[in-house]
Formats: structure tokens, sequence, C-alpha cells
């Protein structure tokens, strides 16, 4: 890493980078309230994978937002290296399932939308090379969005996300919107990043395939209200072979908590 | 387009001025025409003003509708982003408000430029309707057509112009930058 960068650095912090006590979350509606997250308690260290799978509607979403400071808090405690969340924040890095790249900047514009604002130029520009470079698309700075493909968009995203240097990723869906072959591709791009930046990424995804192969942990939630069901460690080296033997196992273990009746 | 901005982005200040609104937009520009003569002369800035009422309505719709249709996605990222109100208005907010803002003004201007005309026709001393009244009473059929196809290029001249502008202030949106 440039020594210039130096400052902006977060030491990393002793414990658990991301810690979730207690959380409930419901909306009144004019019925009564809905229950959407029910005592959901969640530990993650920092630089760990954790994967969250859950049927559409489970709540997993929200979860998300709220660990970004995007919706309010019903009951409970999200800490953060240690200190409760208020609000948005840049050490919370969000990508979502739509790339949500802004369509009048070029690609270098909306990475340099995500600095810190305290940085000058020159380490602007140098930041925003560095994350353009770990994402791959360097000769594409200044490309609008529309002239990229998806998969593309998405790195962008990612790299606008990870370029205040955040604490916690949170990866919503990020790969809903691909297609098939990308969204493989992706997956081994998004571990190359972690590699290469060892942030805590916590990654919700309804695709189970996808959770075994990048999480640490793979937590499963259940329906409405939604809290953690069941945890399963994936204890596989990385790179993971999906047609490995302990590969099919967890799968099919997680597989098993949502289709167990129907077999 | 400052006060669409602002009753686009303030519920309050959008109550505050319906009223006054509705009442003031379905009055025809040229129905003001005799009033500012009179206060003002047949002069230009009579002119200026007719220009300023006829592209006001279209405009300043056009901008509450772009500020309104910001997508609440945008505004998300910037607040993740731990944006200012003021950055958010001036990099999420009015870029997204920018191509509803150009329909706005090539109808405004368009407007604007009948009633100038128009406004010519009535009183005035010198212009492209005062020509065509001035031909009217001396009946020089030619001079009238020659005044109506004047009209009509300058009106084509005038659009073209601000879809140049257009291409370049929108050249990140496919669907816009290169249509019309």
């Amino acid at each position: 890493m440039e020594p210039c960068l130096g400052r902006w650095i977060m030491t990393p912090m002793p414990g658990p980078a991301l810690q979730i006590v207690k959380l409930n979350k419901s909306y009144s509606l004019p019925q009564g309230p809905l229950r959407v997250l029910e005592n959901v308690e969640l530990t993650a260290q920092s630089s760990e994978i954790v994967s969250i799978v859950g049927v559409s509607g489970c709540g997993k979403s929200t979860l998300l937002r709220l660990i970004g400071g995007l919706e309010e808090i019903t009951e409970g405690t999200i800490f953060l290296g240690g200190v409760p969340v208020e609000g948005p924040g840049l050490e919370r890095g969000m990508v979502f399932q739509e790339s949500r790249l802004f369509p009048w900047f070029t690609v270098e514009e909306n990475i340099a939308f995500g600095c810190r604002p305290e940085l000058d130029a020159s380490e602007k520009q140098k930041a925003v090379e560095t994350h353009l470079r770990l994402v791959g698309l360097q000769g594409f700075e200044k490309a609008y969005p529309y002239q990229l493909s998806g998969g593309m968009q998405q790195r962008a995203a990612i790299a606008r996300a990870l370029v205040s240097r955040p604490q916690v990723l949170l990866l919503d869906e990020p790969f809903g919107a691909l297609d098939a072959l990308t969204r493989i591709q992706m997956q081994q791009e998004i571990l190359r990043i972690w590699e290469a930046e060892k942030t805590t990424f916590l990654l919700v995804t309804h695709d189970i395939d996808e959770a075994v192969f990048l999480g640490d942990r793979v937590l499963v939630m259940s329906n409405r209200p939604g809290t953690f069901r069941k945890i399963v460690r994936v204890d596989l080296p990385r790179p993971r072979d999906r047609s490995s033997l302990g590969f099919i196992k967890i799968r099919k273990e997680i597989y098993d908590e949502f289709f167990a009746k129907l077999s | 387009m400052i006060l669409g901005f602002s009753m686009g982005l303030s519920q309050r200040m959008e109550r505050a001025l319906v009223l006054l609104t509705g009442l003031l937009r379905p009055i025809p520009t040229i129905a003001w025409v005799p009033a500012l003569i009179l206060w003002m002369g047949i002069g230009e800035s009579s002119k200026v003003t007719v220009i300023a009422v006829g592209s006001f309505w279209p405009v300043l719709l056009s901008a509450i509708q772009g500020v309104r249709s910001a997508d609440p996605k945008y505004i998300e990222v910037a607040r993740v982003l731990e944006k200012s109100t003021y950055t958010m208005i001036m990099k999420v907010i009015i870029p997204s408000a920018l191509p509803s803002i150009f329909t706005g003004l090539r109808v405004g201007m368009g407007i604007a430029w009948a009633s100038v005309v128009g406004a010519e026709l009535i009183a005035a001393s010198s212009g492209i309707g005062y020509m065509i009244m001035y031909a009217r009473e001396v009946s020089q059929p030619d001079v009238m057509l020659v005044g109506v196809a004047a009209i009509g290029l300058t009106g084509l001249l005038i659009d073209f112009l601000l879809l140049k502008l257009q291409r370049r202030l929108l050249k990140w949106n496919p669907a816009w930058a290169g249509g019309s």
C-alpha cells in the first residue's frame, strides 16, 4: 500500500469487526406492527466473509440496510469496531443488486465520489487509480456507465464502495442481476479483491452455491420474522472446488434447510 | 428554474405556491401583452418580459418534475457515502433532473418565440411580426409569407442550438445524447 495513504487506513481493531446484539426491526402498518427481524445476533471477525442466505422477503436485505444505517433500528444495537452505529457512514461500504453508478459520472468520477472528503486532489487521484486497478477496470476510466457491461458496472460499484477503505463491506445480492457465467467470474473476482483488502465482507444472497463458495460461515435466515435458524461453518480451503465432496456436503446441508419438507 | 427546484424539493414550498401557480398558469402569454405594452412601451423590455412569462411555466413544471423523478436509489448511495445536502443537490438531484429540464426548456423556447412574434403583431416598431403587419397594410402578400417562413426558420434554429447544448450536457445518457 502506498505510504501516502497511511493516514486514513484504520488500524485493525481488536475484537469483532461487527457485532449485532438482540436486533429487532418492525414496520408499523395500519393492521398492526409487522415484525421483519427478531432477535438477530451476529458477530463477524475482521476480514471474515459471512454469507447470509434466505428466501426473498425474509428480511436479509433489511438487515444489511440497518447495518448500513439506511433504516431505523427498532430495538437492539449494531456495534462496529465497538461503537454503536447511527445513520450511514463511510466506514461501511455498500454494494447493491443494481450497480447504482451515477449515469452522469464517468467510472473515474463515480469512484472518486466515494472518496473520503479529507483527501486532497492527488491522494484522491491515487486512491481512484489503486481501486480501478484492484477491480480490473484500468482503461475504462473515462467510460460512462451505459458503455459498460453489467459485470463491469458491478466492479465499478465495488471500487466505489471500497475506495473509502471501509471496515465492513455490505453486499446486497451483488451478482443477482448478472448472467450465470459472469456471476461465477465475479465470485472469483470478489475473492481476489477480498484477499487484497482483507475487509470484513457481509454477503446477502439467495444463491446457496455462491454463499458456500465465498463464505467462512453461512447463516441461514428463517422467514418473517427473520432470524438466524442455522449457522454453517465452511472449513474448506480457498479457492474452493464447487464439485468437491466437502463443498457438495455443505451445500446439501443448507439446501435441506430450505427444502427438507419436500424431499 | 430555482423556484422549480425548491418546489420539487420541498413539499411545504409546493403547497404554499400551488394555488398561485394554479391561478396564473392557464393565462395565455398573449393576454399579458397589452398590459406589458402599457407598462413598458413597445420596446425591447416588454419583449424580454414576454419571453420570460412565456417560458416560465414549462420550465417551472419540468424542473419540479425532474427533481421529483430523481431516483431514490441514487439518493441512498449518496447517503451511504455521507454526502452533504448541498453535494446531494448539485451532484445527484440536478443532474438527474436535467433531461426533464431540457424538455421544458425546448417547449418553453417554442412558446416564448411564438409569444414574441404575437406581441409584435399587436404593437411594435420593429421585428418580424411588425414586418408582417406592415406588409398587410400595404398589401404585400410575398413579404407576409417571407415573414411567416422566417418565423419558422428562426424557431428551428433556436431549437437546434438548444439540442446541441443538450447533447453536450447529456452525453452520459444514450437516450438523449443523440436523439431529438
